[in-house]
């Protein structure tokens, strides 16, 4: 199933490709339109490819898995922040700007 | 010497400060070459305010378009700010800036006065929105990372300020510690990102407030900070303050609950997009980030402050 997936995936790139090089963006819209409809592999809870997920995130969230990353739509856990104490010299200073 | 921090870059950049810290002085020199270049960079591609910029450049025609490696880098930031915020942070309010009347570089935009009678921010309706402020969503920009192909639909202005600041405090500091191995402290306009060994005891970090007073020091051991404000980056538009950070949902600026809020995330990125989010989500953003298990430090307009379980308690002064 993979395998197709990203074939198909790699398809639609080279048409989208070939579109926007000939056509200066008609077939590559054409052909983001079908790599939206083939981008079965993105989780229906996140937005589609076309829209927004970068290209190759499937192939990210499966090594982040291994790694006890959440993935590119999470959030990643951090430590907890520490207290410095009180005086002293600081190296940054988070402010808005 | 190794170990303790020096200040190897202070400069101005991109509309903002930037402070370099390594813990090799040897490592210094080549560390202040890669902030600048890279923020030289950065304005060149996606400043909203330099009419050469590639950003401004961009066609707004909903076909894909072609964008340079470093853009793309920089849409792919503010895409992921958008879905890890579930669009409360969206690239796409450039419009809603310009129509409430940042529509400039800021100083330019204060030395202008209120902006209504400047003729650039649109007359409120009685809820106090412009006319024309509207928010195509961030939905409605396609984008490909692996091709670098953008589709901007027709009358969508983007605005990568926020995400963008975030997003090169992290390229920087990962590209100062990958290419000298020097523990790398980056400080853009307040969001710090670090990279490499942490010095003894971690990086001492101040919260300051926008009067200039250091709220608490926190050490950094591994995490990213970022603070938004919604008392700084203001102007007037039709006799009313704005501040900068836009409501998606509505297309006005929030509602101002929080004079300001910090977080700590694993990424500069991700500590802005949450930070952001929190001035917009206003009275539920205590919650929201207590859901997402961000630390966090939250000071009202009142203000009293407060912060959430993984945020060390301020102690008395």
């Amino acid at each position: 199933m993979i395998p197709i997936v990203r074939r198909t995936r790699n398809l639609t790139m080279t048409g989208m490709a070939v579109g926007t090089l000939l056509t200066g963006g008609l077939v590559g819209q054409l052909a983001l339109h079908q790599h939206n409809a083939a981008g079965t592999t993105v989780p229906t809870d996140r937005p589609s490819a076309s829209t927004s997920a970068p290209a190759g995130s499937q192939e990210q969230s499966g090594s982040e898995a291994q790694s006890g990353s959440k993935g590119d739509d999470s959030f990643n856990q951090v430590p907890p922040v520490q207290s410095g104490g009180n005086g002293g010299g600081v190296d940054g200073t988070t402010r808005g700007s | 010497m190794r170990g303790l921090p020096v200040i190897a870059a202070e400069f101005r950049a991109i509309g903002t400060s930037c402070r370099v810290l390594v813990t090799d002085r040897a490592a210094a020199a080549r560390a202040a070459r890669i902030a600048q270049g890279a923020l030289g960079a950065l304005d060149q591609v996606a400043s909203r305010f330099r009419a050469d910029s590639e950003l401004v450049r961009l066609r707004k025609d909903g076909l894909p378009q072609r964008i340079s490696p470093l853009l793309s880098a920089v849409v792919a930031a503010g895409l992921r700010a958008a879905r890890l915020t579930d669009g409360l942070v969206d690239p796409t309010v450039g419009g809603a800036l310009i129509d409430w009347g940042y529509d400039r570089d800021l100083e330019e935009v204060r030395a202008l006065g209120d902006r209504s009678a400047a003729g650039s921010c649109s007359a409120p309706d009685a809820r106090g929105v412009p006319a024309r402020a509207s928010v195509p969503g961030w939905r409605s920009v396609r984008y490909d990372e692996t091709l670098r192909l953008l589709a901007v639909p027709p009358g969508c202005t983007l605005d990568f300020g926020a995400s963008a600041k975030a997003f090169a405090a992290d390229q920087i500091a990962a590209r100062i510690g990958a290419e000298t191995g020097a523990g790398t402290l980056v400080d853009l306009g307040g969001d710090i990102a670090t990279a490499g060994p942490t010095p003894p005891g971690g990086w001492r970090i101040g919260v300051q407030s926008a009067t200039g007073d250091v709220l608490q020091t926190v050490l950094g051991t591994g995490q990213a900070f970022a603070t938004s404000s919604t008392q700084l980056r203001t102007w007037s538009c039709a006799a009313v303050r704005r501040h900068h950070i836009i409501d998606p949902r509505s297309g006005a600026p929030a509602e101002v609950v929080w004079a300001q809020v910090t977080v700590a995330g694993s990424t500069a990125l991700e500590a802005n997009s949450a930070s952001t989010a929190a001035i917009v989500l206003g009275r539920e953003a205590p919650g929201w980030l207590v859901a997402r298990a961000l630390p966090a430090l939250l000071l009202g307009v009142d203000g009293a402050w407060r912060h959430t379980s993984g945020w060390a308690g301020r102690e008395a002064a």
